[in-house]
């Protein structure tokens, strides 16, 4: 995830904030949806792409999770 | 569709006179789709390769069939109508029926920037509404559901429409006059509220024009373009210009583009695409984020003039676009610096467009105690030349009223004839910007033999993303944390070199010592930051008492503040950072 962001996400632990501490950035967050979804063959709706999904490791994990059981 | 084959469109049969004889908006659209009704002026392409083409007959009808609506909704002549929808038919007809109903349309930001609590979005739009006292909001499902569940006050008073297949065509287009107002144009001024920037007919002809005649734009060119069409440059130079041009138009939906980078090259690819504006942070977002997977075969030999405005230029994103996309046929000559600002319609200087960028390196120790821009000394800080004077455009340096000579460092001064002509309903800042039909741009910068060249803001604004931010909204999120010294938090941007822009940084006081506290504290604060504005806080200083700088009056001096713990914050080999 490192090259995608173009951020060192070494040490960054699951609960982390991502987007409140500034490490990623709203056209980051949509890269990194982006990404996922090539990666995963996973559908990410626009309207998922929020910090509710993606601010932390852990919520990131949790949601891919969801949409890799239910790709409705 | 596959965009790895050119496809190259048919060749316009736009007559270039009509532009120059159009007086207002609606009248150009009127005399396109008299004259060349079946041309296909207009595609929308997603990331799907789904493509939408619109004819300038089946824009007009379409926008005659929202006029009705918008009239039968009780949208008269004056009245604001406020749309929010993502690039599609559906915005672009939307906003030429707001002016065929005698209406004047403003283009409000789609909840993109998702970070941000609905609620908050709802309250900023609801604010636009009020500040308006608009009639109409003009958006789509998503948007009216959550202005509903968000109790928007003032929504009641609104009738709320979204597109449909309704309307006809019997009612009488409105006449505008080409000194009526046609578009409100909304930036984000220091505090909360956007400013209504009120936009005329003519100024806004005026500029395309300027800029049409500046950049060379003929019928013969194809303008590919991502960019929100709320932003400024997105509405104008994105659609209005090329379209009332005669050129064949590409739109691609602003999320698309984030999503999949590489969508806007393979655009330009296979559409043989000449012209297209973006801030820096996408020329740089292209140069090192898209793997080279995704570039294979690419051939961008047609780009004639790529603008790189909105926010400022760095030579280090020139010089990484230069270097990747060399290879793929991008000329150097192609990256077009521009300037200007949404009270002057769009830009007001581009840099010639068959030469590269000019680069020069001014003096860090001359600028900053001096206030002139001199080559040769250290030559430490890169200055990229931002354009020369667009057509019926003119620049003026000025220090306190007084004219500065070359290189001499101050504020910039515009005057031209498409200037607007006003902040709707606030005559003060008004009559602050527009002094003896010059333009307070808020931006400081030198001139050098012609070209201009931007140093840093007067006005305190974040930009990112070439979108503008007011550390007004930041500094209120700070604020109400408890273990902030109330009133005592300031932030701007600081440039990230690797993004090629703007980073949030706040110097916070506090009295709180204990080094668990101030943990929880910084958390505590970049929480408020990012669930009130959807901005994340990438620097956080945390000072004792007395450590924000204030004016003699009492108020927040972000400048000093900023300079006085430099030390502690990146520092960018930019001017002014």
């Amino acid at each position: 995830m490192t090259s995608v962001l173009g951020v060192d996400m070494t040490g960054v632990e699951p609960g982390t904030s991502i987007i409140r501490n500034g490490l990623i950035d709203s056209v980051g967050l949509v890269r990194l949806a982006a990404f996922l979804e090539t990666e995963l063959g996973i559908v990410i709706p626009d309207r998922d792409v929020t910090a509710t999904h993606f601010d932390s490791l852990a919520a990131i994990d949790a949601y891919v999770r969801r949409r890799t059981r239910t790709p409705a | 569709m596959n965009l790895a084959e050119v496809a190259p469109l048919p060749g316009s049969p736009v007559p270039p006179h009509l532009l120059n004889e159009a007086t207002t908006l609606t009248g150009a659209l009127a005399a396109l789709a008299d004259t060349c009704p079946d041309f296909p002026c207009l595609t929308i392409l997603d990331r799907r390769r789904t493509e939408q083409v619109v004819s300038f007959g089946a824009l007009w009808e379409e926008a005659r069939r929202v006029q009705s609506r918008l009239v039968d909704a009780g949208a008269g002549p004056g009245a604001f109508v406020v749309l929010i929808l993502p690039t599609g038919p559906a915005l672009l007809a939307g906003y030429f029926g707001a002016m065929l109903a005698g209406c004047i349309p403003g283009l409000v930001a789609t909840p993109s920037n998702r970070v941000a609590d609905p609620r908050v979005y709802a309250g900023r739009v609801g604010a636009i509404l009020e500040n308006a006292t608009a009639r109409v909001l003009y958006t789509d499902d998503e948007v009216a559901g959550l202005m509903r569940n968000a109790g928007a006050p003032g929504l009641a008073r609104i009738r709320v429409l979204t597109p449909s297949a309704d309307g006809h065509a019997d009612v009488t287009p409105a006449q505008p006059a080409p000194d009526d107002v046609a578009t409100v144009q909304y930036s984000s001024g220091s505090t909360g509220v956007p400013k209504g920037i009120l936009l005329t007919h003519r100024a806004m002809l005026n500029n395309v024009r300027a800029v049409r005649d500046g950049l060379g734009v003929t019928p013969r060119d194809v303008s590919v373009n991502w960019i929100p069409l709320y932003h400024d440059m997105g509405l104008i130079d994105a659609f209005l210009l090329p379209l009332l041009s005669g050129c064949p138009t590409i739109l691609i939906p602003t999320m698309d583009f984030m999503r999949e980078p590489a969508l806007w090259l393979r655009a330009m690819h296979h559409y043989g695409g000449t012209i297209s504006w973006a801030p820096n942070f996408a020329y740089t977002l292209c140069a090192r984020r898209v793997p080279d997977a995704e570039l294979t075969g690419l051939d961008l030999s047609s780009w004639r003039v790529a603008i790189n405005a909105a926010e400022p230029v760095l030579a280090t994103t020139i010089e990484d676009f230069a270097r990747r996309f060399a290879a793929h046929g991008f000329s150097p000559a192609a990256m077009t610096p521009a300037w200007g600002l949404a009270e002057n319609v769009t830009i007001a200087t581009a840099h010639p467009v068959a030469h590269a960028p000019t680069v020069e390196r001014i003096d860090r120790q001359a600028l900053a105690l001096r206030d002139v821009a001199e080559t040769g000394g250290a030559a430490d800080i890169p200055s990229v030349a931002i354009g020369r004077c667009l057509p019926g455009c003119e620049v003026q340096i000025r220090d306190h009223g007084r004219v500065l000579p070359d290189r001499h460092v101050g504020a910039v001064w515009l005057r031209t004839d498409s200037l607007f002509v006003g902040y709707h309903r606030d005559r003060e800042r008004t009559a602050a910007a527009l002094q003896d039909g010059w333009l307070d741009t808020g931006d400081v910068g030198y001139l050098a033999g012609g070209d201009l060249f931007f140093v840093s803001r007067d006005k305190d604004l974040i930009v990112i993303g070439g979108e503008k931010y007011a550390p007004h909204d930041v500094e209120t999120a700070i604020n109400v944390v408890r273990g902030v010294r109330s009133g005592c938090a300031v932030a701007f941007g600081v440039l990230d070199e690797t993004r090629g822009t703007e980073d949030v940084a706040a110097v916070v006081e506090t009295r709180v010592e204990d080094e668990a506290e101030r943990a929880k504290l910084c958390a505590a604060i970049r929480a408020s930051v990012t669930d009130t504005t959807g901005l994340g806080l990438r620097h956080l200083l945390l000072v004792p008492p007395g450590g924000i700088e204030k004016t003699t009056s009492g108020k927040l001096a972000r400048r000093a503040t900023r300079e006085r713990w430099a030390k502690h914050l990146p520092s960018a080999g930019t001017p002014g950072a």
